[in-house]
């Protein structure tokens, strides 16, 4: 039977495995090592990082950070990379969601004994993503989380010292990207959105030594290593935009399974003419004194929002208030149905806004940590 | 016959987050095809489409299937046969990340 089949790498061990990248047949062991090889190979030929670096392994306790967090573990040992590794995890503050995904963060961090910092929505800018989406409604949901979770992760960096921000980042991940940015038109991005380093000057540089490993592979190399992670979709990711592009690209892998990597390299060959680049210049958020290129932080600017919007809602609750004769716990508890109404009203309100939107918006949603 | 099923990845979600299952499944299973409309009969209600195609007789895409930790392809795919006390595991590659 088929069982015999050997390995087309070892040539000694049976083969139990398809791999991805080229559908070879190789055993369990080689598998291990391809996986582990390449992410090694990332990080040597594109000098992601050297001795002494301080490195925030951003954690959301997902596959792809629980396996790279695994795979540096391992390989920090076998070369002797002498890389300070932490665990940096954001928690946006999503109930039934997140605080799942951190437990599993926080039993990882047991198993591998790296130090974990933990920055949260609430703390950092007052808000938590449940609340923000009760003050702004459901749209916009990924930009909004995108914006603070980027400052948060630069500010979880800072907590540590840490000189690079290593992201979970995969192939299928960097091929979706290059196909939405193919499909906006929007060049900049799409050349920025090829490189395996990203270092805008704000903050630590960010590395994915992911880059060229597929996303089945993470998934196999984590069954079969038995880790230990959270696969729950986040209930605010109702992502239609890159849903497609990637149920496209599934369907491309099985016919094709290169056409991943072949995304990858053709943006990597493409060259773009921009007219002539305004150069950002990088300066202090009047605010809170964050890198930026504007006046102030796109942070600043959606919290300014929240507080607008926080602050026209309280104005109506009191007014509400003023109509009411007596306090009591009943009453409490209706202010609290009020608001919830006014929430819900909101939201419907933002929903009618949102048809004249543009599509812009959805620029940073996939800021994984 | 006497089965374990696995679903992990997320699909564990399909079943109050419970991984393993022990089943025991009628003569008339004999195929790994067998068992996906068995599945579809006895465990996944209306959750048919996170598991199947919509034709319903394959493994949609992003679900990986290990037969005793070996791959389904290398096993002959739906037609591999049936053994007493396999482990099947059936693995979300794209929820969450």
């Amino acid at each position: 039977m088929s069982k015999k089949m050997l390995c087309s790498k070892c040539k000694t061990e049976p083969a139990t495995l398809i791999l991805p990248r080229d559908q070879s047949k190789v055993c369990k062991e080689c598998f291990f090592y391809i996986v582990e090889d390449s992410v090694h190979r990332a990080i040597v030929d594109h000098k992601l990082f050297t001795k002494g670096d301080i490195l925030a392994v951003g954690a959301s306790g997902g596959k792809d950070s629980t396996t790279l967090i695994h795979i540096l573990h391992v390989l920090n040992e076998k070369y002797d990379y002498g890389a300070d590794l932490h665990m940096v995890s954001i928690d946006e503050g999503i109930k039934g969601y997140r605080d799942e995904s951190l437990d599993a963060v926080r039993r990882n961090q047991k198993k591998y004994g790296w130090p974990l910092t933990i920055v949260s929505f609430k703390d950092l800018f007052g808000y938590s993503l449940d609340t923000i989406v009760s003050l702004l409604g459901h749209r916009k949901t990924c930009t909004h989380c995108g914006i603070f979770r980027r400052q948060a992760l630069d500010v979880g960096a800072k907590k540590i010292s840490a000189t690079k921000i290593v992201l979970g980042h995969n192939a299928n991940d960097y091929a979706e990207t290059t196909l939405l940015n193919l499909i906006r038109g929007d060049l900049s991005r799409l050349k920025r959105g090829s490189t395996i380093i990203t270092d805008s000057g704000y903050g630590p540089a960010r590395i994915k030594p992911f880059k060229y490993v597929y996303q089945e592979e993470i998934v196999k190399y984590a069954f079969l290593k038995k880790l230990d992670y959270h696969s729950v979709e986040c209930p605010y990711a109702i992502n239609a935009q890159r849903g497609l592009p990637r149920v496209y690209l599934n369907q491309l892998d099985r016919v094709a399974s290169w056409s991943v990597l072949g995304f990858i390299k053709s943006n990597e060959q493409l060259q773009i003419n921009e007219k002539k680049k305004k150069k950002l210049i990088a300066k202090k958020c009047i605010k809170c004194g964050f890198l930026t290129s504007q006046k102030l932080c796109q942070a600043c600017v959606l919290r300014q929002t929240l507080e607008d919007s926080f602050s026209k809602l309280k104005i109506k609750i009191e007014e509400d208030e003023d109509e009411d004769e007596d306090e009591n716990e009943e009453q409490k508890e209706k202010k609290e149905e009020n608001k919830k109404n006014k929430n819900e009203k909101k939201e419907e309100k933002q929903k009618n806004k949102n048809k004249e939107e543009t599509e812009k918006e959805l620029e940073i949603e996939k800021e994984k940590n | 016959m006497e089965l374990t099923l696995e679903f992990a990845g997320g699909l564990e979600n399909l079943f109050e987050q419970k991984k393993k299952h022990q089943v025991s499944l009628p003569k008339t299973i004999v195929t790994l095809e067998d068992l996906l409309g068995w599945l579809k009969e006895n465990m996944l209600n209306n959750k048919t489409d996170e598991l199947l195609t919509e034709e319903e007789d394959d493994l949609r895409s992003g679900i990986i299937c290990f037969i005793n930790e070996i791959d389904y392809a290398l096993c002959g795919f739906l037609e591999y046969e049936l053994q007493a006390s396999d482990t099947i595991s059936f693995i979300s590659t794209i929820h969450g990340g």
